[in-house]
């Protein structure tokens, strides 16, 4: 570090002309002298230098507010633990003193007691932020313009109209006005229906053509976004397949709130099979346990169902075995007397009383 | 192959417990290991895990069969059970019939079971439940179904039809190739 001569030239230099002049200085004066040389030393070496001076000069990127220093470091400083801090700090300060004096040598305004620099354009190339943007996709015409080799051709806004013999506009107001100044009158050939009205059926197909361009470019957009849209059913279309009216069939009835769901068919009907989402199965060689769970789990369901199958048969077992004993000639065989005083009831006479039928006839006491 | 939708599951169910009643869990609960239905080409079959992950490996055309067919189920989503499955019904079943030797040969056949030619049957058999037709000394031969319930064979005319024939070990040789 070497002691800035720039900063302070004048309180030197007197000195030195004082040294210079007075030879017969007495003692106090000389004395004097040098407690002010220390003085002004001692102050110019705190205040440390504003100017750094390296190997290799220090990089600035000012508008990051960067300084790199790319000198080597002195090893024996900084592999000692005791010196490493305030060897590193005093790299540090060097280095953004000198970038500090880069950013005050700027042009500077003030603005309410406030100094303000402009930094100046960044030099440090940083990476990209965000991954690099894809190409947008080539429209459907675009792609076919391309692989056709077509160029764009500049199109005049007038044309020459010969019939009129002027120019008219391409598009526009006016091109409509001088249409319709051409086709006052259209011939009506011999096949087509006389009361049909030309006019409107032009009109009509006019709006159908521009129906279709508008929805062409809906497609166009829907495409680059990567959103689906049905392709039939939405322009009437009769050069269709039957396969594709089936589709365009499916996607009307899907289109409803329960995805076609509910929809009742029309008398005639068919339905296209196929179509709509595909099932998933589960994993051929998924988990055996999991399996074997959802199994049981059906057959709950299944045994739930067969559960009311089964006693509404043995029902009608027992039903038929009651009218089996009832129907046999003479009725059931006569059994002895019993100590109960010939209330001796047989299990279809159970059977029978359970079901609100009443003991047999022939068991009956009678009165 | 692939496995048995829920649908598919319970159709296969029902028709098994037609025949084995409550007893499909001793089918899925078995303590030498863990099997599975699978469904190849329409069919389902009764496997074994192990068997089946290897299966998994083979080309679905080159796959002709594995583990035991139970069945096939049609397009028009019905099941219809095979006779390989009847080793797996036999032990399980809940009604079976016997049929005298001299109408064995007719079941084997292809034809129904008579009044004439029954043996025996299970008592309280409903009607139109799944039976596992026997010969008399107690080999299964194939199975049907009751046309008539127990109660109702006892009336029965001679020549009156007591088991439709579903499926016979006879088949064996006659759809030899349509087997599996």
């Amino acid at each position: 570090m070497t002691v800035s001569s720039a900063s302070r030239p004048s309180l030197v230099s007197h000195v030195a002309d004082v040294n210079n002049t007075n030879m017969a200085a007495t003692e106090d004066q000389l004395a004097r002298l040098s407690k002010v040389k220390d003085i002004i030393t001692k102050a110019s070496q705190e205040l440390k230098s504003i100017e750094v001076n390296r190997e290799i000069d220090l990089e600035f990127d000012v508008g990051n507010l960067l300084v790199t220093d790319k000198n080597t470091l002195d090893e024996e400083a900084v592999y000692d633990p005791d010196t490493r801090p305030a060897y590193l700090q005093s790299l540090a300060r060097d280095g953004i003193q000198a970038l500090m004096s880069k950013v005050w040598d700027l042009p500077s305004h003030t603005e309410d007691n406030a100094v303000f620099v402009t930094l100046p354009k960044t030099t440090t190339v940083l990476p990209r932020e965000k991954p690099v943007p894809k190409e947008k996709a080539l429209t459907k015409w675009e792609q076919f313009a391309r692989d056709k080799g077509l160029t764009k051709k500049k199109k005049d806004k007038k044309v020459w109209d010969h019939i009129l013999k002027r120019w008219v506009p391409r598009f526009g107001m006016k091109k409509v006005q001088a249409d319709k100044e051409k086709n006052w009158v259209k011939e009506v050939p011999g096949n087509v229906d006389p009361y049909e009205d030309m006019f409107a059926k032009e009109k009509e197909l006019k709006r159908e053509r521009v129906a279709k361009n508008e929805y062409q470019r809906l497609r166009n957009i829907a495409k680059s976004r990567k959103l689906k849209v049905p392709n039939v059913g939405v322009t009437g279309n009769d050069l269709a397949t039957s396969k594709d009216l089936g589709v365009a069939m499916h996607h009307s009835r899907f289109a409803t709130a329960s995805k076609g769901k509910f929809q009742p068919t029309l008398p005639n009907e068919q339905v296209p099979k196929g179509l709509g989402k595909k099932r998933k199965h589960e994993q051929i060689t998924g988990d055996g346990r999991a399996e074997k769970k959802r199994y049981m789990e059906v057959l709950k369901k299944v045994e739930k169902n067969e559960l009311n199958l089964s006693t509404a048969v043995h029902k009608q077992i027992r039903e038929e075995n009651i009218e089996a004993d009832l129907a046999k000639k003479g009725g059931k065989k006569q059994l002895r007397r019993s100590k109960a005083g010939g209330r001796h009831r047989t299990r279809s006479d159970h059977r029978a009383s359970k079901l609100g039928k009443g003991i047999h006839e022939s068991r009956k006491q009678k009165i | 192959m692939r496995t048995l939708s829920d649908d598919e599951t319970a159709l296969v169910f029902t028709k098994l417990s037609k025949y084995i009643g409550s007893n499909i869990k001793s089918l899925l609960d078995r303590s030498d290991g863990l099997y599975c239905f699978r469904l190849h080409k329409g069919r389902v079959y009764y496997v074994k895990e192990d068997v089946m992950k290897v299966a998994a490996l083979l080309p679905r055309e080159n796959l002709v069969s594995m583990g035991v067919c139970f069945g096939k189920i049609t397009k028009g989503k019905k099941f219809l059970l095979n006779i390989t499955a009847l080793e797996f019904l036999s032990p399980y079943c809940q009604h079976k019939v016997w049929v005298k030797e001299a109408s064995e040969q007719n079941f084997m056949y292809g034809n129904h079971i008579y009044k004439s030619g029954l043996f025996r049957i299970s008592d309280n058999t409903p009607k139109y439940a799944g039976v596992v037709v026997y010969t008399h000394n107690d080999i299964p031969m194939g199975f049907g179904v009751a046309a008539k319930s127990t109660s109702e064979c006892r009336h029965a005319n001679p020549m009156d039809i007591i088991c439709f024939h579903q499926a016979d070990i006879g088949e064996y040789i006659r759809n030899e190739d349509t087997l599996v």
